[in-house]
C-alpha cells in the first residue's frame, strides 16, 4: 500500500520559548493621534518627524485594505500595541543587557555569531533596541552602524536621514507603509562610505516578546559608489494565541557600481501578520541581492522591491517559502527597470504542506526608456499533499521593444524518477526523498554564509518516510 | 452604449498593475444575422436561452447581457468532418451554444470583421465528442465570450487570431471536468497602430488526467497594446492533470505596451504544471542571416512577423481561411 510522505512542519522549539512580559512602558493599544503624540514624546522626535508621524496617520485612516492577498481580516488594528519599551537602553555591551534580553539573544545564538562571523551586530527586542555593536577597524573604515534614532539626534548623520526617510517608500504607498510611518520605533541605520568593501557581514536580529503587540523597526542603508556589503536580518516571536503585526520598513540606496546583499530568515511565530516592505534603489552599475528565506507568520505579504534607476543596474532575487499547517504566505518580488542595460534574476522557490498556502507573486515592469534590458524570472514550486495550495500569479509589463524577458514556472510534486534515480544509486527511499526536497531549498541556502546556510537548514527539518501515495 | 468591467483575473493582484480586469464596451443591441455556411451533418436551430435552459452555471455581468441582449441564439449540433463557417454581423450581439453529443465532430470556423460587435459562444462537449473553434477576429471593436464545458475523454480546441483590431477583448473560461477531457489552444495577434487586445484565458481542470495546453504567439508594431492573462486552474482532485501555457511575443517598436499574466493556481498535490513567457525584439542574428541571403532589412521584419504567427494559422486546418490570413498579414505567397 502506498504511503504519503511525512515532511514535518518547522521545529520551532528554539524561537517559541518567552520570558513574561515586564515592559519599562507600554502604551495603549489603537492606533490615534493622542498614541502617535505619545511615541513620538516617548522618542524625542525632531518637530519635523513629529508632523510626519501625523501625517502619515492621516493617510493610515484614508487608505484602503488591499483587495488581495490573503485574509487579514483577523488583524484588529484596535487591539495592536504599537510601542513597548523594554527595561533597557542601548548597549553596547551583552552584559550590560538585562539577563532575560540577553538570555533570549543567546538562545538565538546572536552573541556567538558576533563572536564568529559578524562585523557588526543590533539586537531589538519589542519595540526598541537593546544591544548595537560594531568592530572597532569597521568604526575606523568609516562604516556607521548604528540604531536609527541616534543617527537622527546625531548632527552628523540627521541631515541625511531627513533626506532618505520613507523617500522610495513614501507613507502614500499603501496602508501599511502609512501605518509604519505613524507608529515607527527602532530599526538600524547603516551607511557605507564609497570605497569601502565591508567583507564581513552586518546583521540586525528583531525579537518581538509581548502579545498582541506589533514591531515597527525601520531598516535604512545608505552603500555609496563602489562600495560593498552585506546585511542579514533575522526576525522571530515567540507564539500567542493573539495576533501580533509586524510593519517594519527597509529603505536600501545602493550607489554606482556599488553592491549590497541583503539576506533575510524570517520565522515569525504563527500568530503573526507579516506585512513589511522592502525596496532598494539601484544606481548606475549598481547591484541589489536579495536572499530571502519565508517561514514563520500565519500571514505574510511580502514582496522586496527593486527600482533599477540607474544604467547597467542590476538586481537579483533569490528566496525560499515553506508554508505549513496555518499558514498563507504571499510572497515574491518586484523589479522596475527604469533606466538602459539594467537587468535582473529571480529565482524562487516555495514547498507547500499540511493545508499550507504559498503564493509566488511578482512583477517586472520594463519603462519606455529602458531599452537593451533584460530580465529573467524562474519559480518553481513543490506540492505535498492535496491540503495545501500553491499559486504562482507573476506580472509582466514590457513598454519598448529593445528587452528581452522571460519567464519560467513549474508546479508539482517530487519526481518518482528523480527518487527511482536516487535509489538506483544506493540510497533507500527515504533519504533519496529527504535528499530532494533539501536539494530544492539549494538555491537559498547556497547564496547564504555557511553558518547561517546550515541554520536555514536546521529550520527546514524535514523527515520522510515511507513512499509517495 | 453599455460598458460593463470584464476579464477579471481569477485571483487578483497587484492594483497598480492594472491587470486585474477590462472595461468592455458592448454595441446596442440590433436585430443582426449571422451568416452560416454549413457542411450536411451539421444542423443549425434558432433556440430560447431561457426556455432552452442552455445558459451555463457560471453567470457573471457579461452572460447576463448577452441572455438579456440578444435576438439571435443558435444551437449548433451534429456532427461533420467539415468545418461551419460563421460571418458574425456587425453592430450585434450573438449567442451560439455548440453542442457536440458523445462522439460527435463539430468544427465552427466564426468571421469577423466589424465595426462593433459582440458575441458569445458556449461549449459543451459530451463524453469522446471534440469541438473545433476558430474565431478570426479583424479590425473593429469586438468582445468574444467563450465559455466551455468539457466531460470525459472528450477534446475542446481553440484556435484564435487577431488581426489589427481596434479594440478586441476575449474572454475564455473552459471547465475540464470529465476524466482525461483535453483542452488545446493556439492564439495569434498582430497588431499595429493604437490597437488594443485584452486576452483573458481560464482553464479549471476539475477531470482527473485532464489534460490543456495553450500556445500563444504574437507581434506587436506601432502603439499597439496588448494583455493576456492566461490561468491554469488545478482544482483538488485532478490528480494526474497536466497543464502547460507558453506565450512568445515579439515586439517591434518602442512604443509598444506588452501585459503578460501567467497563472497557475494549485490545490492539487499529483498534477504537473508550467508556463513560460518570452518578450522581445527580433534576434539580429536572424537579422544578419537573411540580409546575408539578400533580403533587405524592412523585409526581414515582414517576414519574421508573418512566420510568428504561422503555427497558428496552420492551426485553423481549413486551407481557404489559412490563405485569407495570409494574405491580410502581407505574406506575398500564401501557397508557399
Amino acid at each position: 500500500m502506498k504511503q504519503k510522505t511525512q515532511v514535518d512542519d518547522i521545529d520551532r522549539e528554539r524561537y517559541d520559548f518567552r520570558f513574561d512580559e515586564d515592559p519599562e512602558a507600554m502604551l495603549a493599544s489603537g492606533i490615534t493621534p493622542e498614541i502617535i503624540e505619545e511615541i513620538s514624546e516617548e522618542k524625542g522626535d525632531p518637530e519635523w518627524m513629529r508632523k510626519f508621524r501625523l501625517h502619515a496617520l492621516e493617510i493610515f485612516a484614508r487608505t484602503e485594505m488591499p483587495n488581495w492577498g490573503p485574509s487579514i481580516a483577523g488583524l484588529d488594528m484596535s487591539n495592536i500595541v504599537t510601542y513597548i519599551r523594554p527595561k533597557s537602553r542601548m548597549n553596547t555591551d551583552w552584559n550590560d543587557v538585562p539577563t532575560e534580553i540577553k538570555e533570549t539573544f543567546e538562545r538565538l545564538g546572536i552573541p556567538q555569531a558576533e563572536r564568529e562571523s559578524l562585523a557588526g551586530v543590533g539586537a531589538q527586542y519589542d519595540s526598541e533596541l537593546v544591544y548595537h555593536n560594531v568592530r572597532r577597524e569597521v568604526a575606523e573604515s568609516g562604516v556607521v552602524y548604528t540604531d536609527l534614532e541616534s543617527a537622527m539626534h546625531d548632527p552628523r548623520y540627521a541631515e541625511m536621514i531627513r533626506t532618505h526617510f520613507m523617500k522610495i517608500v513614501p507613507p502614500t504607498d499603501h496602508k501599511f507603509a502609512a501605518l509604519h510611518g505613524a507608529v515607527w520605533s527602532g530599526g538600524s541605520f547603516v551607511y557605507v562610505p564609497a570605497g569601502v568593501h565591508l567583507e564581513i557581514p552586518l546583521q540586525s536580529y528583531f525579537r518581538l516578546n509581548a502579545k498582541g503587540a506589533g514591531q515597527f523597526e525601520h531598516t535604512l542603508i545608505i552603500v555609496e559608489d563602489d562600495a560593498y556589503l552585506h546585511f542579514i536580518e533575522g526576525c522571530s516571536a515567540p507564539k500567542y494565541y493573539e495576533a501580533g503585526l509586524h510593519a517594519g520598513c527597509v529603505e536600501l540606496y545602493v550607489g554606482k557600481r556599488a553592491t549590497l546583499r541583503y539576506s533575510t530568515i524570517e520565522n515569525w511565530s504563527k500568530n503573526m501578520y507579516n506585512l513589511n516592505t522592502k525596496r532598494a534603489i539601484v544606481e548606475e552599475g549598481g547591484r541589489i541581492e536579495w536572499v530571502s528565506g519565508s517561514f514563520g507568520s500565519h500571514v505574510s505579504y511580502l514582496y522586496p522591491m527593486s527600482i533599477l534607476s540607474g544604467k547597467g543596474a542590476h538586481a537579483e532575487f533569490t528566496g525560499i517559502t515553506f508554508a505549513g499547517a496555518g499558514q498563507n504566505l504571499d510572497t515574491g518580488a518586484k523589479i522596475v527597470h527604469a533606466a538602459p542595460e539594467t537587468t535582473s534574476h529571480m529565482d524562487t522557490k516555495s514547498i507547500s504542506k499540511s493545508g499550507g498556502i504559498s503564493t509566488f507573486r511578482s512583477a517586472v515592469t520594463v519603462q519606455e526608456n529602458a531599452i537593451n534590458s533584460k530580465s529573467s524570472v524562474s519559480c518553481e514550486s513543490l506540492m505535498l499533499d492535496g491540503l495545501s495550495r500553491s499559486d504562482t500569479i507573476p506580472v509582466m509589463d514590457i513598454r519598448t521593444d529593445q528587452a528581452d524577458i522571460g519567464h519560467e514556472a513549474k508546479i508539482g510534486r517530487i519526481s518518482d524518477d528523480a527518487v527511482f534515480y536516487l535509489m538506483s544509486r544506493g540510497l533507500d527511499e527515504q533519504r533519496a526523498r529527504a535528499m530532494i526536497v533539501s536539494g530544492f531549498a539549494d538555491n537559498v541556502s547556497k547564496e547564504l554564509p555557511l553558518e547561517y546556510a546550515m541554520e536555514m537548514n536546521n529550520l527546514i527539518r524535514l523527515e520522510m518516510t515511507g513512499t509517495i501515495g | 452604449m453599455k460598458q460593463i468591467r470584464v476579464n477579471q483575473l481569477p485571483t487578483p493582484t497587484y492594483r497598480w498593475l492594472g491587470v486585474n480586469d477590462a472595461i468592455a464596451e458592448l454595441p446596442e443591441a440590433k436585430s443582426a444575422e449571422p451568416c452560416f455556411t454549413a457542411p450536411d451533418g451539421i444542423e443549425i436551430k434558432n433556440c430560447d436561452l431561457q426556455s432552452d435552459h442552455i445558459l451555463s452555471e457560471s453567470q457573471n455581468e457579461l452572460s447576463s447581457f448577452f441572455a438579456d441582449s440578444c435576438t439571435f441564439s443558435y444551437l449548433i449540433t451534429g456532427s461533420s468532418e467539415q468545418p461551419l463557417h460563421v460571418q458574425i454581423p456587425n453592430n450585434g450581439s450573438n449567442f451560439f451554444f455548440i453542442h457536440a453529443k458523445s462522439d460527435s465532430k463539430i468544427t465552427v470556423i466564426m468571421h469577423t470583421q466589424a465595426e462593433h460587435n459582440a458575441f458569445r459562444t458556449q461549449i459543451k462537449a459530451d463524453p469522446y465528442a471534440a469541438i473545433k473553434l476558430v474565431q478570426i477576429i479583424r479590425n473593429g471593436k469586438s468582445v468574444s465570450d467563450i465559455d466551455a464545458d468539457i466531460a470525459e475523454n472528450a477534446h475542446f480546441e481553440l484556435v484564435q487570431i487577431f488581426l489589427e483590431s481596434d479594440n478586441a477583448i476575449a474572454g475564455t473560461t473552459v471547465s475540464l471536468k470529465g476524466r482525461n477531457s483535453v483542452f488545446t489552444s493556439n492564439i495569434g495577434y498582430l497588431l499595429d497602430h493604437n490597437n488594443a487586445l485584452d486576452i483573458n484565458l481560464n482553464i479549471i481542470q476539475n477531470g482527473k488526467k485532464s489534460e490543456s495546453e495553450t500556445d500563444v504567439k504574437g507581434v506587436l508594431r506601432g502603439s499597439a497594446k496588448k494583455t493576456f492573462r492566461g490561468t491554469i486552474d488545478f482544482r483538488n482532485g485532478a490528480s494526474g492533470a497536466k497543464g502547460a501555457e507558453r506565450e512568445d511575443v515579439l515586439l517591434m517598436n518602442s512604443h509598444v505596451q506588452n501585459k503578460t499574466v501567467p497563472v497557475i493556481l494549485c490545490a492539487e498535490e499529483d498534477v504537473a504544471g508550467s508556463h513560460g513567457a518570452s518578450i522581445g525584439q527580433i534576434d539580429a542574428s536572424h537579422i544578419f542571416y537573411m540580409q546575408s541571403r539578400g533580403i533587405p532589412e524592412d523585409r526581414i521584419t515582414e517576414i519574421i512577423a508573418q512566420s510568428k504567427l504561422g503555427s497558428v494559422i496552420r492551426a485553423i486546418g481549413d486551407p481557404e481561411t489559412e490563405r485569407s490570413i495570409y494574405l491580410a498579414i502581407g505574406k506575398e505567397d500564401p501557397d508557399e
